[in-house]
């Protein structure tokens, strides 16, 4: 049971990542691959905050989500709107960008992960049906299981999810409806970055603040993203479990050094079958 | 009927003077002298450091200018070449380490072995597409320090394969000056083979390719195996300079073959232009000479390389090599003064040949889109030496009945047939390939071909040719390339646009490129062509021309399919004509019939409008 309790953390954050991916993806049709980095600059607040200037969380998220909203935008800004359309350019910017953050944080705070004290409940492990799990990751379980459903839900009946919905299947279509798709585009990134900064802090504990945590984070979460398939907040989740439960147990049983290898294997194999991920959809192809 | 009728003849290139002929060979003088200066380069005597440098550069840009020719030309972002590399690299290492096989055994195996690795890692490419693409074939290079780990003994695991024997060809152990000349030998044979590839009628289907799988597969190109073709041929440099890169050192590492090597390659290719061949030797030589060599700013590497990718990207669409091609071409502009190209004036009889012409028959076809019947019971018979016209107002289901025909959508219920077969069920480029071409609505022309290439794009699949012919230039594909451009440079006449063979393509106004559309159909000899509004856009003349051509094309055999808004042009031009509305098909007959049936007035032409006279 404890490695259920892991594979359930692990998905977790997996998840938040595949949100994350699946905002910028739905609102402006862009892969954003610095997405993830704005997670490991949410833990080394967290870091900050707790080791170095001692405030309460609370400030420390609340920095978090301006920070990661403001840099969001920035990254919009330089990365993507000066992009000629079509050409998936949008990669290589973003690549660049991510590579940039992670530079910018091995020159501050060197290569090695730091340890970041739990948000709060301490250090013992709990026992909870059966399995061993620690109070910081039931926290980030609950998030990470909640964060999907929520914005689901918030995509599927809000005015501003539909909107985004419509303008990812027909930009042109959505500007003659009258939606602003510029302002999707750029919100979609302030957002996705916010509140992947801001949950930072609450990854922190599990993850430690580590310069190469986004590039960790990048490739499981979108593996996570493709499994479900893009721009379904629910397949994301199920996704991100998945990579955590196929991680999780190719460890135990099998051997660490199996675990990217079984990931892999299990892309392959969804990628196979289903195409377009588990809730995808396939959209015949148009002249 | 009206056979061989007069066409302005075919201008000349624009040269006056034979001596600016030689102008053609300027691109390949560089890289030749550029070749001479490296093989003399040991003669001076610069030391082990310059000659180190040169070394890395040509392995860095044999893998730059693989993953050039699958992003840039056939636009897919596949970042598995560190993969390959690395397969070359530790293919190469055990080869000589444990069985001390000669090095030509051991560069073959491992180009070979590069390109399985290339296969595997194009598996997701086929079914995804763009950034999916290159995600993950990321994580494949992701893999690489595991699958060395659980290979141990063979691979050395994390601490690498140390204590790799020197080079030996054939019985003869080199020394490192002659190791030199071994690696700067394979990357300029690499190197020639690669812009011999690019420039061929391959590198010219991969950027038809890039434009889109539609376009593609309504050649007859299966995007499938041009997919493949493209990973596995982008895999064959990187598992070069894998196997050069195991003997430089003697040793070999994970840590050579990580994220940041991937980072770094995908920043020589930005920086030197992704769609070119030279500028992955310019890209990484700026990136060896700089930020790769300087132990001292290593921290400010990575810093570098994300400068150089959001600048690139954003910026340099086609590199430093394009910014330094277009000075150089206004250079040679202002030296050079050629004579404009005269207007076409002079005119002369096209030959088009005969087509082989079969019946399309279209019975009782139904299909829905979600809520939307957008055919519903539709029959059609187009016969061969008949222009067969289709009209109707927009969303009455024209363009949708073409792309059944051609395959890109699913029918719901009935029948259609070529001839005696079936095309229901298959494969939209199974279905160009057994004669159906046809234009688009929207033209879609790829970027970086002239008319005659885009044109002769329709040969690639019907007149194939090999990729090792294309490379050595074999007298077999200089035959077919031969047929190519007479064949274009014919078509192009026909179609009154010859003057412009050489131009650039994409960038000509909408009308042209309709032409065009049209003559890169016809140079697919279609026993069924399906024109998709050819006419939009044309000044009177030219629907005039475009008229005639199309009635030519049908006298000679060929079933011809036309859609078309312009109710006068499809009123001369056709044979037979069917109406379509909502879906439905309202009326059809001959020309007469259907300008005087007043259903058709009604729907189509609206009750106020006068029939044209």
């Amino acid at each position: 049971m404890t490695t259920v309790w892991g594979a359930l953390t692990v998905g977790a954050v997996y998840a938040i990542v595949a949100v994350g991916f699946n905002i910028v993806i739905i609102s402006s049709a862009t892969f954003n691959f610095a997405q993830p980095q704005l997670i490991m600059l949410g833990t080394f607040a967290a870091y900050l905050g707790a080791a170095q200037f001692h405030v309460p969380l609370l400030v420390t998220i609340g920095i978090s989500l301006v920070l990661g909203g403001v840099i969001g935008l920035l990254i919009e800004r330089t990365a993507i709107r000066l992009l000629p359309p079509g050409a998936h350019a949008e990669l290589v910017t973003t690549v660049g960008v991510s590579v940039i953050i992670a530079g910018l944080v091995v020159l501050a705070f060197g290569n090695n992960p730091l340890s970041v004290p739990p948000v709060f409940g301490g250090e013992r492990a709990m026992t909870l049906l059966g399995g061993r799990i620690l109070p910081a990751e039931l926290t980030i379980l609950c998030i990470g299981l909640a964060l999907p459903l929520v914005a689901d839900i918030l995509t599927t009946r809000t005015l501003v999810g539909l909107s985004s919905l419509a303008t990812s299947e027909d930009k042109t279509a959505a500007v003659l409806r009258g939606i602003n798709v510029g302002r999707l585009g750029w919100g979609s990134y302030a957002v996705a970055g916010a509140l992947c900064m801001g949950l930072g802090p609450f990854v922190a504990p599990e993850t430690y603040a580590y310069s190469a945590l986004g590039d960790i984070l990048v490739l499981k979460g979108f593996v996570a993203m493709v499994i479900g398939g893009q721009g379904s907040h629910r397949g994301a989740l199920i996704g991100a479990l998945a990579v955590g439960f196929v991680e999780a147990f190719t460890a135990r049983y099998i051997g660490v050094n199996y675990q990217n290898v079984a990931v892999f294997g299990v892309l392959l194999i969804v990628l196979m079958i289903r195409p377009h991920g588990l809730f995808g959809e396939r959209l015949e192809r148009a002249v | 009927m009206k056979a061989g009728r007069t066409l302005p003849a075919a201008p000349s290139d624009g040269v006056a003077r034979p001596w600016l002929r030689l102008l053609r060979f300027q691109w390949v003088a560089v890289p030749i002298v550029g070749a001479i200066l490296t093989l003399l380069l040991p003669v001076l005597d610069p030391g082990p450091f310059v000659l180190r440098q040169v070394e890395l550069i040509a392995m860095f840009a044999l893998v730059v200018v693989g993953l050039n020719l699958s992003w840039g030309y056939a636009g897919e972002l596949a970042l598995g070449n560190v993969a390959m590399f690395a397969a070359g690299a530790y293919t190469c290492g055990i080869l000589a380490k444990d069985f001390h096989v000669d090095l030509l055994v051991s560069l073959a195996a491992a180009i070979l072995v590069a390109a399985v690795v290339g296969f595997i890692s194009g598996v997701p490419g086929l079914r995804l597409g763009g950034w999916a693409l290159a995600m993950s074939s990321f994580i494949l290079v992701l893999l690489l320090p595991d699958i060395m780990t659980v290979f141990q003994r063979e691979t050395g695991g994390l601490n690498g394969l140390a204590a790799i024997p020197d080079p030996v060809l054939l019985g003869h152990k080199l020394d490192p000056l002659q190791y030199y000349y071994v690696i700067t030998i394979s990357t300029i044979l690499g190197f020639a083979f690669f812009r011999n590839l690019v420039v061929s009628r391959h590198g010219r289907a991969l950027s038809v390719l890039r434009q889109g799988p539609i376009l593609a597969q309504s050649l007859g190109i299966s995007v499938f195996r041009m997919k493949l073709l493209a990973y596995v041929l982008a895999a064959l440099p990187a598992g070069l300079a894998g196997a050069l890169f195991a003997y430089l050192d003697n040793f070999i590492a994970p840590e050579s073959f990580g994220f940041s090597t991937v980072i770094a390659f995908l920043a020589a290719s930005v920086l030197g232009g992704s769609r070119t061949v030279y500028g992955a030797l310019l890209g990484s030589a700026l990136l060896q000479i700089g930020p790769l060599s300087s132990t001292r700013y290593q921290q400010y590497s990575l810093l570098v390389y994300g400068a150089f990718l959001v600048v690139g990207g954003v910026f340099l669409s086609g590199g430093l090599s394009g910014v330094l091609g277009s000075l150089y071409k206004s250079a040679s502009k202002w030296w050079v003064k050629r004579k404009p190209s005269p207007p076409a004036k002079a005119t002369t009889k096209v030959e088009l040949g005969p087509f082989e012409g079969a019946p399309l028959t279209v019975a009782d076809v139904s299909k829905r889109f979600g809520g939307v019947q957008a055919l519903d019971r539709v029959s059609i018979e187009a016969k061969p030496g008949q222009v067969t016209g289709l009209i109707g107002a927009n969303g009455s289901g024209k363009t949708t009945l073409i792309n059944l025909v051609c395959g890109y959508y699913w029918l719901d219920s009935g029948r259609i047939e070529l001839g005696e077969d079936s095309l229901v069920g298959k494969r939209p480029h199974v279905i160009a390939r057994a004669g159906v071409s046809r234009s688009f609505q929207t033209p879609s022309i790829p970027t970086g071909l002239n008319c005659l290439q885009v044109v002769a794009t329709n040969r690639y699949v019907r007149d194939a040719s090999g990729v090792l012919p294309a490379v050595l230039r074999l007298p077999s594909y200089r035959r077919r390339l031969d047929g190519d451009l007479r064949e274009a440079r014919r078509l192009l006449e026909a179609l009154g646009i010859g003057h412009l063979a050489t131009q650039e393509a994409a960038s000509l106004p909408l009308g042209t490129r309709r032409l065009l559309e049209v003559a890169r159909a016809l140079a697919g000899r279609p026993s069924l062509l399906l024109l998709d509004e050819p006419a939009s856009g044309l000044d009177k003349n030219e629907v005039e021309e475009l008229s005639q051509l199309i009635r030519y094309t049908a006298a000679h055999g060929a079933t011809v399919v036309l859609i078309e808004h312009n109710f006068p042009m499809v009123l001369e031009t056709a044979d037979q004509i069917y109406v379509l509305e909502q879906g439905k098909l309202i009326a059809s007959g001959g020309p007469q019939a259907i300008r005087d049936n007043p259903a058709v007035i009604q729907s189509y032409l609206g009750a106020e409008v006068q029939t044209p006279a």
